[in-house]
């Protein structure tokens, strides 16, 4: 579904992706697994278009080059980002978050399918529809996170990229925050899931890779990774 | 002084706060969604001022005889037409570029300019002179309790109109899409960027709504001031006084601010002096910028990474 090619993105001198390659296959759950400043959330902003890449080429089903794209372009050719600290919209409503998270799909799809959109939405995050005519700025975090993964659902992707989902939850949360991934997952909705926390992350992906200073170091199969010694010494204890 | 003149009196202000409150509003649109805003929003309110004048000759037979209603919608929709279609105009010479450098004092600059260039335009295309424009409700004052109480149809007109333009906007920003989408950009552009939304397009639409509200408020305000070419450029600055008041990060603050401001001037030219009825709003003005530059209703911007 999505294939990156040879990836090098840099913020002037820094260069924070090296020839960067991966896969990701229809239907599966990928995961890339890094510590701080390895280059995760500048891999999902290059591929959503929030950043250009100096090189190489990040191909949608086999055939559209997202490369050069803008960012909202990128979203309509179905590619919806869940980025690194969630980014609702916080004095919004959580249901007028939703709807905006239609907006590239809405013309197509009608307001109809739109709220059938919603309430699957709130089928799969049954607190979402508790809370939903409260500002999303109020939630807990952990309520965020599922809006912001809620939010990127509704433009109905092709492939859905997540940056950290984790990122400053409480375990509890996180533990709940990963069933429900694993039950996008059986839904068969294809996942690009970049993560601190190795073993969570691979605990529910297929296949996975690990990134340090920009390059890809370690890739293979989730169940696989979790064994392999040199992933245990790297991040013993995450997660 | 009886009740009933003082009455009259908070009237006019709130009357003259509206148009206040009517260009801030614009103002506070485009900053939430760009940081930027028109400085010659004012010149904006001329130009409305002088299509009605025009339309309102053109179309209406006899010096005295009253625009109907059909011509005055139609003054309203001509001056929106032409504040929205120059707003492009505005927005891809004077603040899409300044953006790109991220220099305040260039967009800054490039607004002010166009709005002496719209100035000058007015003054060839029309004239040089106030001239009158005729509302359709007339001029002649509605009297109330045995002519005790008198208030003037212009400033009525003004007072409903303007609130139900600033009030419709609002029912579009939380209903429609597209208002969603303008709320979006105006609180994280990465994020309305990766929902589908074109941020640019919406920045720019932004900039076109600001405009034709103020031009409508030219439409509003020219049969109670006349038009003039000169007539923008006052009001704009006391506009931009009524929303630092208010709070240019709030809607509501910036109508708050400017009915404060037109009330405050009102009061003092009666009770003080004509000569000083700006005064005590810039007084205001000075003492908010020192204790709370935020505006009554200004929440501290909440600064995202
Ligand atoms: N805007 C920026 N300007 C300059 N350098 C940046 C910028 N953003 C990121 N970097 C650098 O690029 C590298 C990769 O950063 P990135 O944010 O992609 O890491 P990450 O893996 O997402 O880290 P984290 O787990 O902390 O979120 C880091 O060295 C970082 O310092
Ligand atoms: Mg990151």
């Amino acid at each position: 579904m999505l294939e990156i090619k040879d990836l090098h993105v840099s913020y002037g001198l820094v260069r924070a992706l090296q020839g960067v390659s991966l896969n990701v296959p229809d239907g599966k759950l990928v995961c890339v697994i890094g510590s701080n400043g390895a280059g995760k959330t500048t891999l999902l902003r290059s591929i959503s278009g929030l950043l250009k890449p100096s090189q190489g080429s990040i191909q949608l089903a086999g055939k559209e080059e997202l490369v050069g794209r803008k960012p909202h372009m990128v979203t309509r050719s179905g590619v919806a980002h869940c980025p690194e600290g969630r980014r609702v919209f916080p004095e919004q409503t959580v249901t007028d978050n939703l709807i905006l998270g239609a907006f590239s799909t809405m013309k197509k799809t009608g307001q109809a399918e739109m709220r059938k959109d919603i309430q699957n939405v709130f089928t799969i995050f049954p607190r979402l529809q508790e809370r939903r005519e409260q500002q999303a700025g109020t939630l807990s975090g952990g309520e965020q996170q599922m809006l912001a993964i809620g939010r990127a659902l509704m433009s109905r992707p092709r492939v859905l990229l997540l940056d950290e989902p984790s990122m400053g939850l409480a375990p509890v949360i996180i533990d709940e925050v990963f069933k429900r991934l694993a039950e996008l997952k059986e839904r068969g909705i294809t996942m690009l899931l970049v993560e601190q926390l190795a073993f969570r992350a691979l605990g529910v992906a297929d296949y996975g890779y690990v990134i340090e200073n920009g390059k890809i170091m370690i890739e293979g199969e989730a169940s696989k990774l979790m064994n392999d010694p040199r992933v245990k010494e790297a991040y013993l204890g995450g997660g | 002084m009886q009740f009933t003149e003082l009455l009259q009196l908070l009237f006019s202000g709130v009357a003259l706060g509206m148009i206040y409150a009517l260009i801030a509003f614009g103002y506070n649109i485009t900053f939430s969604t760009s940081r930027t805003l028109n400085f010659s929003q004012g010149d904006f309110l001329m130009l409305g001022a002088f299509v009605s004048y025009s339309i309102i000759g053109a179309m209406v037979a006899g010096k005295r005889a009253l625009p109907g209603w059909h011509i005055f919608f139609l003054c309203l929709l001509g001056a929106a037409i032409l504040g929205a279609g120059l707003a492009i105009v505005l927005q891809q010479v004077a603040i899409k570029p300044a953006l790109k450098t991220g220099s305040d004092v260039s967009w800054i600059l490039a607004t002010i300019s166009l709005g002496i260039i719209a100035k000058n335009v007015a003054e060839r295309v029309w004239t040089t002179d106030d001239v009158p424009v005729r509302s359709p409700l007339g001029a002649n004052a509605w009297q109330f309790f045995d002519g005790k109480l008198s208030i003037d149809p212009r400033e009525f007109m003004i007072i409903v109109a303007a609130g139900l333009i600033m009030f419709a906007f609002e029912i579009f920003r939380r209903k429609s899409m597209l208002g969603k989408a303008v709320t979006a950009v105006a609180s994280d552009k990465d994020a309305a960027s990766l929902m589908g939304i074109n941020v640019p397009v919406v920045i720019t639409f932004s900039f076109m709504v600001s405009c034709a509200i103020a031009a409508m408020g030219g439409v509003l305000v020219a049969p109670l001031t006349f038009a003039s070419a000169s007539m923008g450029a006052l009001l704009g600055v006391k506009a931009y006084a009524a929303s630092v008041i208010g709070g240019l990060q709030s809607g509501l603050g910036v109508v708050v601010g400017g009915l404060i401001l037109g009330m405050s001037e009102q009061l003092t030219a009666r009770f003080i002096s004509t000569g000083y009825k700006d005064t005590p709003g810039f007084i205001l003005l000075i003492i908010i910028l020192l204790v709370k530059p935020d505006g009554l209703f200004g929440k501290a911007a909440v600064k995202k990474v």
